[in-house]
């Protein structure tokens, strides 16, 4: 049990959550309720009137094949940005691990792009991917690669993941370095004389050791690829050519602030809410599980 | 025949060198303990010796073989941790064979090999735990069972019994006497602790501030130490020195006596009693001689108060004497 805390004057607790709780009910249940609200109702472009609809926004959804395919786009995008980034994130931890002494300099700067504006990231890999004016499209092109992800969907659905997860990288490097700065040495040692070449060690006895922190990441990132991303694919895309790179968070605002079908965008908004809600449990369930090693 | 020569042996880290070429030779079946304080270079010698750590200069050879440049695992030796190092996500049955699957041996021989481990330890009924589930003193026998099972000739310890309570560290102390009786393995094993070092070794190996000491059994080293500095180190409570004259007298606790009678030929000094640390067997009697600290260990109860002034005799050939400079042993052969 937490200790309760006791104040003379019974109101001056709530008085001090009420910012927080005044933003919360402000940008978060307000919006959330009105977004719950909406899904329910159609509404005509101009905001003239709406009419109650039950399901039928969602119902439509699911009928729509571009819905659909826009769910199996958005599993394509977080799964590999969230492999990508953790696969990146866990080598570059495991190559620093090495270095016995590490510059504070160079380790902030491997932490560096997390700090990046996800638009900025976006145009940053914009610039490079471009097949006329960006130095790896160039290269790409000029090597026989029939590289152009303004018109090829598969190429902008490569560059939207790398942008994505180049952004997570870092992220995931932080999480990764502390795990494996935890592992004790002397264990490694122990598994070396037991006859473990250095490759073994990390599958055999590093790896495991991480487990916890890999689960967390896991659902870290699915959450970043599936909800934070909507910045880095419109610098970059905008959800084109033709759709491709539209993921789920992308399709609520293009339906909901470009196409003015405020009750679809909704209804496609809740959606995502009960997604989040699952990754949430899911998330809750594995730190509980989480195996406490000790000694 | 030897099973562990060391040559020379350099431990330089950058500019700064810890172990200054010491020389050491390890019989087969010996149970040889380094013991010095902290940072005088023991556990790096032995980190050395396992291949944990690279050697500077000089050679190491391990059963007639030079292993200077092999991989641990290549060396043939076990090694037990002073934290244990279990592997956290394996129940103790897969503690002890991970070395064994990692050779690829037979899964019944496995068994059989951990099975053994686990009967001379007293681990049968633990096999399924994981180390968490533990107590310090079982993770202790698994660690020793993880080198038992591999069968190597040469066995490493490194402060094994440093993280146990008293207690546990007795009893651990002779159940390690044991296994060494019992499996007749080469044992190199390091400690701070000089009554470990006096009832398990074989032969002692003192070391200081990267250099050997002396070596020599427990009784050598207790009854002639080398230099001051042994005789300081070894011994509980250690030798008084004491500065007269310009030499350093050296004089056991045990070998003070508060009468003259009973003593051949008896050498005589003036002592003011500071206090009394009775241990119910014996009584720790500490006085000043000349300023300087003397203990003196009496059986039973001494008859002496605090602040009284007695005659403290010492046997003649009870007594060493050190260089004051060097600290050297004067009458060391």
């Amino acid at each position: 049990m937490l200790k309760r805390s006791h104040y003379e004057n019974p109101i001056l607790p709530y008085l001090l959550i009420s910012p927080q709780m005044l933003i919360v009910i402000l940008f978060f249940l307000w919006p959330a309720g009105a977004a719950l609200l909406q899904a329910f109702q159609i509404s005509d472009p101009f905001g003239q009137g709406t009419a109650f609809v039950w399901f039928d926004n969602f119902k439509n959804l699911f009928e729509t094949l571009e819905y659909r395919q826009s769910f199996l786009k958005t599993l394509v995008f977080s799964v590999s940005t969230a492999l990508l980034s953790l696969l990146m994130g866990l080598a570059l931890a495991a190559l620093t691990n090495r270095i016995l002494k590490i510059k504070t300099v160079t380790r902030t700067l491997l932490i560096w792009p997390y700090a990046v504006a996800p638009a900025m990231a976006g145009m940053l890999w914009l610039f490079l991917f471009h097949p006329t004016y960006g130095v790896i499209g160039h290269f790409l092109v000029s090597n026989g690669v029939d590289w152009n992800p303004v018109l090829n969907g598969t190429h902008a659905m490569v560059m939207v993941i790398i942008a994505a997860s180049w952004k997570q990288i870092s992220y995931n490097f932080v999480f990764f370095l502390g795990g494996l700065q935890a592992v004790p040495r002397s264990i490694l040692e122990a598994a070396a004389i037991d006859g473990a070449g250095p490759l073994r060690r990390f599958f055999v006895i590093v790896l495991p050791l991480l487990s916890p922190t890999i689960f967390f990441l896991i659902v870290m990132n699915l959450v970043y690829a599936f909800f934070d991303t909507f910045g880095v694919i419109h610098a970059t895309t905008e959800g084109g050519p033709g759709g491709a790179t539209s993921t789920l968070v992308y399709k609520v605002y293009s339906d909901g602030f470009v196409g003015q079908d405020l009750g679809g965008s909704a209804a496609q908004s809740v959606i995502l809410m009960v997604i989040t809600v699952i990754l949430t449990i899911v998330q809750f369930k594995v730190v509980e599980k989480k195996v406490h090693y000790n000694g | 025949m030897s099973q562990i020569l060391i040559k020379k042996l350099v431990k330089k880290y950058g500019q700064n060198q810890v172990v200054h070429g010491i020389d050491l030779e390890i019989k087969p079946k010996e149970f040889v303990v380094l013991v010095g304080p902290s940072g005088c270079g023991k556990s790096t010698t032995l980190r050395m010796i396992a291949g944990l750590e690279e050697i500077s200069s000089g050679e190491i050879q391990i059963g007639n073989k030079v292993v200077n440049n092999l991989a641990p695992k290549d060396r043939n030796i076990a090694m037990v941790f002073q934290n244990y190092a279990l592997y956290p996500h394996m129940s103790v049955r897969e503690n002890l064979s991970f070395a064994l699957q990692l050779q690829k041996m037979d899964r019944k021989d496995i068994d059989r090999r951990v099975r053994q481990a686990a009967e001379i330890l007293g681990l049968m009924d633990l096999l399924e735990r994981r180390p968490g589930q533990l107590s310090g003193g079982q993770r202790q026998r698994v660690a020793m069972g993880r080198a038992i099972v591999r069968n190597t000739p040469v066995f490493l310890f490194d402060e094994p019994l440093s993280n146990l309570d008293a207690k546990l560290r007795n009893q651990m102390r002779t159940e390690i006497k044991k296994l060494h009786m019992r499996m007749g393995t080469t044992i190199v094993y390091v400690t701070h602790d000089q009554v470990e070092a006096m009832t398990l070794a074989d032969r002692i190996v003192v070391m200081k501030d990267g250099y050997i000491q002396q070596i020599g059994s427990p009784l050598e080293i207790y009854r002639n130490p080398a230099n001051a500095f042994v005789a300081g180190f070894i011994g509980s409570p250690p030798t008084n020195l004491i500065e007269i004259s310009g030499q350093i007298i050296g004089m056991r606790p045990e070998h003070i006596r508060l009468e003259a009678e009973g003593l051949s030929n008896p050498v005589g000094y003036q002592a003011q009693v500071e206090v009394l640390e009775p241990l119910g067997g014996e009584t720790l009697v500490h006085t000043l001689v000349l300023n300087q600290k003397v203990i003196v260990k009496c059986e039973g109860l001494a008859p002496v108060r605090p602040s009284q002034v007695i005659q403290i005799y010492i046997d003649k050939e009870n007594q060493r004497f050190f260089d004051k400079t060097s600290g050297k042993a004067l009458n060391y052969n």
